[in-house]
């Protein structure tokens, strides 16, 4: 009977070497092995066969290693050489490299930045947003993230599944310390704040801080701003919330540390929300919906379905006591859940998110995507070169075979080339990172700072990104390279290799045709976005600048501010109105006049006499407001004609129908054209625009003489910008990135051609000697580029189109994709690709044909 | 010439009697026959590494065989050099013994 050696002490013993006497070797353990088992019996000839392992092992190892380490010291040697003298070669790889691995580190650190939203807080898993699903949408979605008051509580008492819940609601409020007074974004909390998120605390106890309706807790930041290095805990301070006149005395009695950047809530101050203004009206209804309620799950609990439906359960049962519910039970909105780590990046579909910097899934996929495409543009290139190149060291191939190398050993010396190249590239690219880092964080606007420079996670994935670059941009050219045959290499003279010149020509093409699906999207998301910009909107943007009033009672001082304005010179006229025209916010559907047959939904704004003129939103029928009929003041109505239209009237018709809003009624006294209020992503709706109520005036807005502008004012084209400063920013990002990508591939190209031409100097040194001109000789020798660019559109565009139609599929506004666009792309890249390759050829094909053919 | 080591001597006379089965495994076989005691396989690498090293062995590789994981034999043969040393060592052994009375032996 034969027997087998444990296998693991085989499988030692035959790693450690590979030679023919050393397999013999293990020939013999293993007979000898299967003799001792007969013999001594198997525990015996185990015994013997492990101690065979341990008798070897060790000399063998330090032999491996020993000459692992010399090898290694060759291929770096011969790696550093080969950078020295081939400068040009070395630096298109390592600049493209750096590049792209720059491109790919600030990408990086943004995504992590996105990613890492509210991850500080203990059992962020468990913590989550309840949002508001309504019956109807407003702005373009059903989804709210604003709940009721009683909705934390109750979610606490019914359900034990929580462990926690509370409720916060931001506000602006003035805070007055002595003479000393700011403004500053606070919190009015109730419930379980502290249990739910674990902030940390300096000074205070989280289980009595908030029990006072007086109390109030301040970030470090905010006391040291106000106390210096004062211990602040005890003393107190005046709080005046906006849009309400009285203060209220609060007493500090907690510190907690500054939130990071990286927190959906923003705030320098938590006060209770007992003392708000708002509290009394808001504690017992159902249907007041003002605040964000959070939950945070016990540890054996979990989300599931079944919960869902109870808690949706219970909340239907509390809102149909309310009658307009009851009567019509189709419009109960449902509450659904929202994890805490999603809110910042995937809460765009969702209304009132007030005071959050909100970021964008799809910018990150999108980021991500192309941090990935540079960095393989980049590899490509160093993939294509170095094939390229094989010809020039197939010698050295084929000397270090017949010496004796194994073809692993040959792959191992190109692998570690790419990888040496891979790390010397990144330290240009962290150098790019540190220079770069700032204006970045300022477009993708984060505050990305240089303390990751410190943190070991860094470097430690910086490093491994090179490793695994260098490796895959090293694999294919190790493993083209290590294939050659000494035969073929030393018998003739061949030619670049041919055998290769596929894989390149595929690698060229698939690098060109994603560039040029990238120039494509630049090209149409600058387009749309300058289409945004210069579109007309149906008002006017320039010299008008509007000052926010954070005060309900503006209305009293309405007239003698406005009057003090219009006296200077430089201001053309004053107006006033409840919103921003691009950014009208309320919305109601309960509108009713005589003949309705439908509801309508109207987008409210409020303003003062001479505001449309102001804005010169276009008069279709009647009148604007005007101070010759008093009653506009308090019984006048004008509407878009999207609202006309809506109702099922001509603009003629309306003019003069009494429209009921709640307690408001008054007449239509006029039509105007419709002016987008809304965002480009969304259709035109009704507006019926009112008279402003005392309590309305929450925008001054002032009209300028163009000369004399202070840059310090906030005109409405900003406020207009930042309502697409995600979009615009991304287009930014994506037009740079766009030229590194087109840069990168160029200089690849560039480098590609060089070699060519160097290999053909002697064949076009014969065509001009035979009489070729230079046209001829170009065309010739840059016709086999420019069928691959050309391919290479054919793949592009298609993609191209593709994409930026989903991209354009967002908006309700937008550019057509005609051919124009990619004919632009083309002609783009056609010119970069043509001129890169021609660059060397007209030197080339200019040169005397004398130097190239008198040497041989 | 260099004298041969007794183990170094052996090994050659044993890989001559085995012939065309003289690889490692036979050959220890054989050496323990011969001295009565037990050798070590890795005893008999090394001298056998350092005549084929002096020329007075050559080794060629045999056919694989499945009793040995599929690995092949190192067959080992005497060259005409290797033949030389032995008949070296056998005269010297000759010439050393020689007029030792042969009484010591308790022969007669």
């Amino acid at each position: 009977m034969k027997h087998r050696p444990p296998r693991l002490a085989e499988k030692i013993l035959s790693r450690l070497q590979y030679d023919d006497v050393w397999k013999t070797t293990l020939g013999d353990f293993e007979e000898y092995y299967s003799y001792k088992a007969q013999k001594d019996g198997i525990p015996t000839a185990n015994r013997w066969y492990w101690k065979q392992v341990i008798q070897y092992a060790p000399s063998k190892i330090i032999h491996k290693l020993y000459w692992s380490i010399e090898m290694f010291f060759n291929y770096l040697k011969m790696s550093l050489r080969r950078l020295k003298t081939n400068k040009s070669y070395s630096f298109i790889n390592i600049s493209g490299l750096a590049i792209g691995l720059a491109s790919f580190i600030l990408i990086g650190l943004f995504v992590h930045h996105e990613l890492s939203y509210d991850k500080h807080f203990k059992d962020s898993d468990r913590i989550y947003r309840i949002i508001k699903q309504n019956a109807q949408s407003h702005q373009g979605t059903n989804l709210g993230a604003v709940t009721p008051l009683m909705l934390h509580s109750a979610l606490k008492e019914n359900f034990p599944q929580f462990e926690h819940t509370t409720y916060v609601s931001p506000f602006t409020g003035l805070l007055k310390l002595g003479d000393n007074s700011f403004f500053e974004n606070g919190l009015y909390a109730g419930g379980e704040l502290f249990e739910t998120f674990s902030y940390r605390w300096l000074q205070g106890n989280p289980a009595t801080a908030l029990n006072d309706p007086s109390s109030i807790i301040l970030t470090r930041s905010l006391a040291e701003k106000l106390f210096g290095n004062e211990n602040p805990i005890g003393k107190s301070l005046d709080l005046i919330p906006e849009y309400e006149t009285e203060a209220s005395i609060k007493l500090i009695t907690g510190v907690i540390e500054d939130l990071p950047e990286t927190s959906h809530l923003h705030f320098s101050y938590i006060a209770n929300e007992k003392s708000s203004a708002w509290h009394e009206g808001n504690a017992s209804f159902w249907d007041s919906n003002g605040y964000f309620t959070y939950a945070k799950l016990t540890e054996t609990s979990e989300l599931n379905n079944e919960l869902l439906d109870k808690i949706n359960e219970f909340y239907s049962s509390q809102m149909l006591e309310i009658a307009y519910y009851k009567s019509d039970p189709e419009k109960l909105p449902k509450l659904r859940f929202q994890p805490l780590t999603d809110i910042h990046l995937k809460s765009s579909h969702i209304n009132h998110n007030v005071s959050m910097v909100l970021g964008n899934i799809n910018y990150v996929y999108t980021l991500s995507l192309i941090g990935l495409i540079i960095l393989l543009i980049a590899c490509v290139n160093y993939m294509n070169l170095a094939t390229a190149r094989a010809i020039v060291r197939a010698k050295e191939v084929g000397v270090r075979k017949v010496i004796g190398a194994l073809k692993s050993n040959l792959i191992m010396q190109f692998t570690s080339e790419a990888v040496l190249l891979s790390l010397f590239s990144i330290t240009f690219a962290v150098l790019l990172v540190w220079v770069c880092l700032e204006p970045f964080s300022n477009l993708v606007n984060r505050s990305i700072g240089t303390e990751m420079f410190r943190s070991a996670g860094f470097w430690l994935s910086v490093l491994s990104t090179s490793f695994v670059v260098g490796i895959i941009a090293g694999s294919y050219p190790a493993f083209y390279m290590s294939s050659l045959k000494p035969s073929g290499i030393f018998k003739s003279h061949t030619k670049g290799g041919k055998g290769n010149s596929f894989m390149r020509n595929a690698l060229v093409t698939g690098q060109f045709a994603i560039t040029t699906v990238l120039i494509i999207c630049s090209i149409v998301i600058f387009k749309q976005l300058d289409y945004i910009r210069t579109t007309d909107v149906g008002y006017t943007r320039d010299q008008i600048l509007t000052v926010n009033l954070k005060d309900d009672n503006f209305g009293k001082y309405y007239e003698t501010v406005a009057q003090n304005l219009n006296a200077n010179p430089n201001i053309l006229s004053v107006s006033s109105s409840s919103y921003l025209p691009m950014d009208i916010q309320g919305s109601t559907s309960g509108v009713n006049w005589e003949g309705r047959e439908k509801r309508v939904k109207f987008y409210l704004q409020n303003v003062h006499y001479d505001y449309l003129e102001m804005m010169e939103i276009e008069l279709v029928a009647g009148r604007y407001f005007s101070r010759d009929f008093p009653t506009d003041e308090t019984n006048a109505f004008i509407l878009n004609e999207s609202a006309v239209k809506g109702m099922g009237y001509t603009p003629e018709e309306v003019l003069g129908k009494k429209l009921v809003m709640w307690k408001r009624e008054g007449n239509v006294v006029g039509v105007v054209k419709d002016f987008s209020f809304l965002s480009f992503r969304l259709e035109q709706a009704a507006a019926l625009i009112g008279f402003n109520r005392p309590h309305d005036y929450h925008y001054l807005t002032i009209k300028v003489r163009p000369d004399n502008l202070e840059e310090t004012v906030a005109f409405l084209d900003d406020a207009f910008d930042n309502m697409y400063k995600a979009d615009l920013n991304l287009g930014k990002l994506f037009n740079a990135f766009t030229l590194l990508a087109l840069f990168i591939a160029s200089v690849g190209l560039f480098g590609l051609a060089s070699f060519m031409m160097e290999q053909r100097a002697k064949e076009i040194g014969i065509r001009k000697v035979l009489g070729a001109s230079l046209v001829q000789i170009l065309t010739q020798v840059n016709k086999d580029f420019m069928k691959l660019i050309a391919l290479s559109f054919v793949i592009a565009i298609p993609i191209g189109w593709y994409a930026m139609n989903i991209w354009l599929g967002d908006f309700a506004y937008k550019i057509e994709l005609g051919p124009s666009i990619f004919i632009a792309s083309v002609l783009i890249a056609i010119g970069v690709a043509t001129l890169t390759v021609s660059y060397k050829s007209v030197k080339t094909a200019l040169a005397n044909p004398v130097n190239s053919l008198k040497s041989e | 010439m260099k004298l041969l080591t007794r183990t170094e001597e052996f090994i050659l006379l044993a890989v001559w009697k085995l012939q065309d089965e003289a690889y490692s495994i036979p050959i220890q076989e054989k050496l323990n026959e011969i001295t009565d005691k037990d050798w070590s396989l890795g005893g008999i690498y090394m001298p056998l590494e350092r005549l084929e090293k002096r020329g007075y062995l050559k080794s060629s590789l045999s056919d694989s065989t499945p009793e040995r994981g599929g690995r092949h034999k190192r067959i080992y043969s005497l060259t005409p050099s290797g033949k030389e040393a032995l008949r070296y060592a056998y005269e010297v052994q000759q010439t050393i013994w020689s007029g030792v009375p042969q009484l010591m032996f308790g022969l007669s």
